[in-house]
């Protein structure tokens, strides 16, 4: 492995996951966020060797059996994605989010989701989204 | 490239109440906010890292990253600068410390050679009846920060030790020691915060006009922030709390 390559890099060239995007590249934007270890991380950020012998999580690895995570449930049904090209990136932050945070209130919800960028300008639909997968989650119904 | 990342001794915080606070290189900016050790005793850094950056971003983010940026506007630089902050050096010719605010090259960059790492930020315990506050304009293009400490005396009335921090209004953070003065070794009221807040405006700082902003309004926002940071921080001291 070369050691300069980025988790982003590897994940879209190599491993060939190509849900998480690349925007920036310089940690501004957010698409590229994955979650390593329970935390969500901008991929382009970290080298692919500082991933070593760490969990990383894609959007590709958070529907369970064919069952979408809550939050893409209610991504959909809230009509929270106009582009999609923020979205992976969004839903994930929001997972890692809710991990910690299960009943969060709607300013809790756009600080978590302050470096995730939607230049589509979604991010009323986004919140209520993340607040309404919030709700569901708390019924415990999900176990991903 | 050299991997520093794994290096266990440098992400550790550490606190004692002789030796006051240690903050390795690699403690993220998520560490500090989390640190209840920080919470308790230096709020004022939990503060700062709130603002240093979105979630994702303090993850990874690291105070020595921040520190060694050498950003004028680097967020958790004026909290530990009032907080009379050192910062550990190691290299092939061994260690050294210098207080936080030589650490940075008007010219830009920092003072590391280059077979040095930043290794420990240390700070010392704060003393009692102690009140810091940090303060932002979080605008991004014209984004200000004032940082204060404030201790009293032990019948709360005079000031004994301020420090006052600015970020983003010079090449490098700095102090501002005139606008200190005003009000050092006297009983802090309305009159002298005000008189204080315009030296720094006036005396302190030379910030840019661009187009994101004049010079005149930056200093404006220094003169407001510092006004606001003096108050806060000296309600604190006289409540007793470091400020949070």
């Amino acid at each position: 492995m070369e050691p300069r390559r980025t988790l982003l890099d590897v994940i879209r060239n190599d491993l060939r996951l190509t849900g998480t995007k690349e925007g920036c590249g310089t940690g501004d934007c957010g698409v590229c966020t994955v979650i390593l270890d329970g935390k969500p991380v901008n991929s382009c950020l970290v080298l692919a060797l500082e991933a070593k012998g760490k969990d990383v999580l894609t959007i590709e690895g958070l529907a369970k059996e064919n069952k979408l995570h809550p939050l893409q449930e209610t991504f959909i049904k809230c009509g929270a994605i106009q582009c999609g090209f923020c979205t992976p990136g969004m839903i994930l932050t929001a997972k890692a989010f809710l991990d910690e945070n299960p009943n969060p209130t709607e300013e809790d919800v756009k600080e978590a989701i302050s470096g995730n960028l939607c230049r589509c300008t979604g991010y009323v639909k986004i919140i209520e989204a993340i607040l309404t997968a919030a709700e569901e989650l708390r019924k415990g119904e999900w176990h991903g | 490239m050299i991997n520093i990342k794994n290096i266990p001794e440098l992400d550790r915080i550490h606190y004692d109440n002789n030796d006051g606070l240690r903050v390795g290189a690699l403690v993220t900016i998520r560490d500090v906010m989390t640190s209840t050790v920080i919470q308790e005793k230096f709020p004022i850094l939990v503060q700062a890292a709130r603002k240093t950056a979105p979630p994702n971003i303090k993850n990874l983010a690291t105070v020595g990253g921040n520190l060694c940026n050498a950003s004028p506007a680097a967020d958790m630089v004026p909290s530990l600068i009032v907080l009379g902050s050192k910062v550990k050096m190691v290299g092939l010719q061994g260690e050294r410390s210098v207080a936080l605010e030589e650490f940075f090259k008007v010219s830009g960059g920092t003072i590391l050679e280059i077979d040095e790492i930043l290794t420990e930020i240390q700070v010392p315990r704060a003393p009692p009846h102690t009140g810091g506050v940090y303060l932002e304009l979080p605008a991004r293009r014209i984004k200000k920060s004032v940082a204060v400490a404030i201790t009293l005396d032990s019948e709360y009335e005079l000031c004994t030790q301020v420090k006052i921090g600015l970020g983003a209004v010079a090449p490098t953070p700095i102090r501002a020691y005139k606008a200190e003065e005003v009000i050092r070794g006297k009983t802090v009221d309305e009159h002298l915060i005000k008189e204080s807040a315009k030296i720094a405006s006036e005396d302190c700082c030379a910030p840019l006009s661009d187009v994101w902003a004049s010079g005149g309004y930056r200093r404006e926002v220094v003169r407001v922030l510092t006004k606001r940071a003096i108050r806060q921080a000296l309600a604190l001291a006289k409540s007793d709390q470091m400020g949070g």
